[in-house]
């Protein structure tokens, strides 16, 4: 146990490699809001996780429960976890809200895979079809075109 | 009449209007000369030649997809049904295209697959079956080149290796790409990108030096895969010379590790003469002082929704190593001190000056923003420029007027920005004319229209499951 | 940095010459080919070893000397100085069997006089006179005649002319325009060789509203202007999320300048394919203009492309890749080590060794539902989670133990290695690599060989790495220009040429 901390609450926190490589300092539990002291050197953990009482150095990037089917806190969340600034756009993509693209930068229409909607986790699990609203629902609800969506719900922006 | 830019030119006038080209100033020359309108009336430089890449991922693809930029006839073969994996990469999983009459899930394409498959023809073939190696033997006898990425001794084993195919086409230049060679005690390695980069050399020399607490750092996406893909065309096309005089094709055999220790640099001479071993140094230079990127304080542009706009677009690269130079950037930073002490090009090369020196220059920018730092050094009649993103290569006008990334109006796949013509030429320019295009869709314009096959013979190939 | 033990040992050194010892090569001898081909070795991929055996015979580097050249009778003048994509260039180009002569102004080319950190103790010196080079010129400028001729001169521009009406290809990388203005640019060598090949190198380009400049004073833009400009340094390093910026969480530039590398080579490829096009159609040279940034920007795929999609600016991932999950180096033990899976028989098998050391981390993994898509394990969270256990598992290997482990279950897993442990890696040593050199005027060199030296007919090979300045002047001066030693002092008297050993 020395990047994943395993909390007596139950959540596990990850402490991520790089930057708790020569770390010395407080993290904060995301489950239960509790401060503990650690030191790294060269990835090896010096003095464990002591509780203490203060305010703490940093949060960790992700934790997840594994009691309780895995949920979690992804990056970002306020006071749980640190934010992730180098995200290549929006940060509404991590958080799961699905937004549907059908238009590129120049504001052309293109063909592309929408972003799940929140039912479906926190990552792209199974891609669905892609409808064109543009084409009337008489053309579409006949199904005379291949790859009629058959799983996912319509989707709105 | 009008005479064409290529064939019988007047080196002096321009054939369109008669002006006379030797007077005008030499930017104008260049642009006139490396129009990148004009690309598409202009011939390709190899055009004829035809190449066979059964290959995957990015380092064998893209010698052909280099080649097809060239002008070349470039048929890509893959596994029926599956294509090539690098179909089923994107970034974070989120940049899939479809072609717009086809929906169904699998046909999508990730971006990891651009780039490396422009221009290309795309027909399966499956090797393990009795029939493919003799299709294969008659692509091979109409073709040029023919690259492959499989581990040494399978394609050998399907009796398509290169003591095969010699006998089949003399002239055939055979390349094979891969991580680790093709013989050597660790032959059957994998061949990732990421692990020419480790093995080779590259991240022991790139990142934050360790006493910062600095770690190796990856170059973004696959680099290694790219230029080393990039060295193989160039064995390929010196092949190509020494093929005209003798008739003779050759076999090259091409490990990525190895032009990653190429661009090493110094490192080696000064490890076998001194036994020095070069270590990282981060943003600076070993050889040359002022010559880093430093941070600004502050970005342009706070308020972009996106953070790597509003957050990481603030570096700066300085370049001021002759003395001149850099008594001016010391007086612009309002340093006189550092050039006093640092007068001569050796001291001001040393780590601990160049630790000061930086220092100081990021004294001065914290308080300004990206493009601040960056004028006021231009105006200075220093050399600066910003660490651009992808955005501001976007907004630059530069690379949109000399076409080096432009919108390719794909057939199947709708508008896709793209990168067009990277090294200028200019009577024979390189030229993206597609993008990619879904698996197998070129099997009857390549087995039918250029081979030859009858359509019942395609079809029974195609319900045995060979294409 | 691990003084925890007290453990540090001083070390009295009086002069830091002291500490420079050069190294025997190789320290082990690799295995022979006997020993790697032998029967009893029974590879399912080679049953009857019949494979290896041709390669062996035909490919080996120890089979390359005495075959033939590819670009035997090209004739190449190299007019570069400063910057490395013409080195290279010309040094694959040299390396492949054409004649290519490096053009030096008086004083050579400055990167004869860059050493790192300015130490000059790490100079090679001629044995004949004691001049001194640079490790980076020796190692770039190899296979290469090195003549001098000031072409600020009148006289110099002159002789230049003529050398270039038998030349088959120009490489030069001044700043825009220098060489037009001095009449020697392509519009004025194209009219006296129509089969000229005249390649610029260059960061910017020769034209557009950023292009090349010099400073003031006359510096030079030289890498990595070129790759800041495209996107690769905005999208390298680590992120400032994952390490702090004091740290390293900075975009980063590579070790080397490779945005020289990436241009020379994309340059020669242009070169090759305008002399197949010379040859087999025209009859006539172009003029090519490769430029640092937009060869960077070729090879970085799909960045440009992503923008344009739906915005998305690529950012730093540190030492992962957003693209495959597995697929990056985090510290172990003594290092970093790599280890790549995409697949999904590749992941539960790193899984099943990370299990018996730390059952419980690859629990957390193994029974996370959202990690059980392939396509999923590339979201941020996933690549996090990830790779924290994975290094947890890697913090108590070392590189060597990590690596067994990983491979004994066809994970493809490697080190990274530092500069002297590739030097003696056995698969590098028996396949040269990395080669010693035995240079005529500078002894034993050890370099990096070309990555094209292993070809059935025309292997790429190292005759010998950089000349000492204007070694060649008597040679090429009366083999191409016709002039004698007598005309050749007159000019060295008038400063259009320095004689060697003067």
């Amino acid at each position: 146990m020395v990047y994943y901390w395993e909390c007596e609450c139950g959540w596990v926190n990850y402490l991520d490699p790089y930057y708790f490589w020569n770390f010395e300092g407080k993290v904060k539990c995301a489950g239960c809001d509790s401060v503990a002291k650690f030191r790294f050197l060269n990835g090896e953990l010096m003095d464990g996780p002591t509780k203490v009482d203060e305010a703490p150095d940093v949060l960790p990037l992700y934790a997840d429960n594994p009691n309780e089917g895995y949920i979690s806190y992804k990056v970002g969340v306020e006071g749980k976890t640190r934010p992730f600034y180098g995200l290549m756009r929006d940060p509404r993509t991590y958080t799961g809200e699905a937004r549907v693209r059908t238009e590129n930068v120049r504001g052309s229409f293109i063909r592309s895979m929408p972003n799940q909607p929140k039912k479906a986790g926190f990552a792209e699990v199974r891609r669905f079809a892609w409808i064109d609203r543009k084409k009337s629902t008489d053309v579409w609800g006949e199904d005379k075109y291949p790859g009629k969506p058959v799983y996912g719900p319509d989707v709105e922006e | 009449m009008v005479e064409s830019w290529s064939f019988n030119p007047p080196f002096d006038r321009n054939p369109e209007t008669g002006e006379d080209l030797d007077k005008i100033p030499f930017e104008e020359y260049c642009r006139k000369v490396f129009d990148p309108s004009k690309t598409f009336e202009k011939p390709e430089a190899l055009k004829g030649w035809r190449h066979v890449s059964s290959t995957m991922y990015i380092l064998s693809p893209h010698v052909g997809a280099t080649l097809a930029e060239y002008g070349a006839e470039v048929i890509k073969v893959e596994m029926p049904r599956l294509g090539d994996p690098m179909r089923h990469t994107s970034p974070f999983n989120e940049a899939y295209l479809w072609p717009e009459t086809d929906h169904r899930p699998l046909t999508g394409t990730g971006f990891g697959f651009l780039h490396a498959n422009v221009n290309k023809y795309f027909v399966t073939l499956d090797y393990h079956a009795d029939e493919a190696k003799e299709l294969y033997y008659d692509l091979i006898r109409i073709s040029d080149s023919m690259a492959e990425c499989y581990r040494p001794g399978t394609f050998f084993r399907w009796g398509i290796g290169y003591p095969q195919l010699k006998e089949v086409n003399p002239r055939l230049i055979y390349i094979w790409l891969g991580g680790f060679g093709n013989y050597g005690p660790r032959r059957y390695g994998g061949s990732y990108d990421i692990l020419g980069q480790a093995c080779g050399g590259l991240a022991a020399i790139t990142g934050w030096h360790e006493d910062f607490g600095g770690h190796p750092a990856k170059h973004t996406n696959w680099i290694i895969d790219w230029y080393a893909g990039l060295t193989g065309l160039i064995g390929i096309l010196a092949a190509a010379h020494y093929r005209k005089k003798t008739g003779e094709g050759t076999f090259i055999d091409l490990s990525q590790i190895s032009c990653s220790t190429r661009a090493t640099g110094y490192s080696f001479p000064l490890y076998g003469r001194f036994g020095v071993v070069r270590q990282r140094w981060g943003n600076w230079d070993t050889l040359l002082s002022v010559h880093g990127i430093i941070m600004a304080g502050k970005t342009d542009d706070p308020e972009h929704p996106n953070p790597q706009i509003s957050v990481e677009s603030r570096y700066v690269m300085v370049s001021a190593f002759q003395d001149e130079d850099f008594k001016e950037l010391c007086y612009l930073i309002g340093r006189p001190d550092l050039w006093e002490k640092y007068s001569s090009f050796k001291e001001r090369v040393k780590p601990e000056a160049q630790i000061e020196i930086y220092r100081a220059l990021e004294e001065w920018a914290s308080d300004k923003s990206r493009s601040e730092v960056v004028e006021a050094i231009n105006n200075a009649g220093l050399i600066a420029v910003p660490v651009m993103s992808a955005k501001d290569i976007y907004d630059a006008e530069h690379f949109w007027e000399r076409g080096t990334i432009r919108w390719v109006d794909d057939p199947l796949f709708g508008e896709v920005l793209t990168q067009n013509w990277h090294v200028k030429l200019s009577e024979t320019p390189p030229r993206t004319k597609w993008v990619w295009r879904p698996i197998g869709s070129d099997n009857i314009r390549i087995y039918h229209e250029l081979m030859g096959y009858s359509m019942s013979k395609l079809k029974e190939l195609w319900e045995k499951g060979v294409i | 940095m691990g003084e925890e033990n007290g453990k540090t040992i001083e070390i009295d050194i009086d002069d830091v010459s002291d500490t420079l010892l050069p190294r025997p090569w190789p320290v082990s001898k690799p295995r022979t080919r006997e020993e790697l081909y032998s029967p009893w070795v029974k590879d399912p991929r080679d049953p009857e070893g019949k494979y290896g055996e041709f390669i062996e015979e035909n490919i080996s580097w120890e089979k390359a000397e005495g075959k033939p050249w590819a670009l035997d009778g090209l004739l190449v003048l190299d007019c570069t100085i400063w910057g490395m994509a013409g080195a290279f260039a010309g040094s694959y180009l040299a390396e492949l069997g054409a004649t290519v002569i490096k053009i030096e102004p008086l004083d050579g080319d400055p990167q004869r006089h860059l050493y790192p950190f300015g130490r000059e103790e790490y100079a090679f010196e001629d044995i004949y006179t004691g001049e001194k080079v640079s490790p980076t010129f020796i190692h770039e400028q190899r296979n290469k005649y090195s003549i001098t001729l000031n072409l600020e001169t009148e006289e110099g521009r002159e002789l230049f002319k003529k050398l270039a009406a038998q030349a088959d290809i120009v490489l030069e990388n001044y700043p825009p325009g220098t060489f037009d203005e001095w009449g020697i640019g392509y519009r004025q060598l194209s009219k006296i060789n129509p089969r000229l090949i005249y390649a610029w190198f260059g960061q910017l380009g020769q034209w557009g509203s950023m292009k090349d400049r010099t400073s003031k004073y006359g510096q030079w833009m030289l890498d990595p202007v070129g790759i800041c400009c495209s996107e690769f340094v905005h999208s390298t390093g680590f992120p400032a999320d994952l390490l702090p910026r004091e740290q390293g969480g900075n975009p980063t530039r590579s070790g080397e300048w490779v945005g020289d590398v990436v241009a020379g080579v994309h340059g020669t490829i242009a070169i090759l394919a305008a002399l197949y096009y010379r040859e087999n159609v025209s009859n006539r040279g172009q003029f090519i203009e490769a430029t640092a940034s937009e060869c960077y920007m070729d090879i970085c795929d799909f960045n440009v492309a992503w923008y344009g999609f739906d915005g998305s600016i690529k950012a730093r991932t540190g030492g992962w890749d957003p693209n495959l999950n597995q697929y990056a180096w985090n510290p172990c033990k003594d290092g970093y080590l790599m280890i790549g899976g995409q697949t999904d028989r590749l992941w539960y098998r790193i899984l099943q060794v990370i299990a018996q050391e730390d059952p419980e981390g690859a629990r957390l993994i193994a029974e996370d539902p959202f990690l059980k898509e392939m396509a999923a394990r590339n979201a941020l969270e996933g690549l996090i989670k990830t790779y924290t256990i994975t290094a947890q598992w890697l913090a108590h290997n070392t590189r060597a133990e990590g690596e067994r482990k990983m491979v004994s279950r066809e994970v493809a897993a490697a080190p990274v290695l530092f500069i002297d442990e590739i030097a003696e890696y056995e698969h590098f040593v028996y396949r040269r690599h990395v080669t010693e050199v035995y240079d005529e005027h500078y002894g034993k060199v050890f370099a990096s060989n070309s990555p094209l030296a292993h070809q059935h007919r025309t292997p790429a090979r190292i005759k010998w790495l950089g000349r000492p300045l204007g070694l060649d002047n008597g040679e090429i001066f009366a083999r191409y220009l016709g002039i004698g030693p007598m005309e050749l002092k007159k000019l060295a008297l008038e400063g259009v040429v320095k004689w060697y050993r003067e």
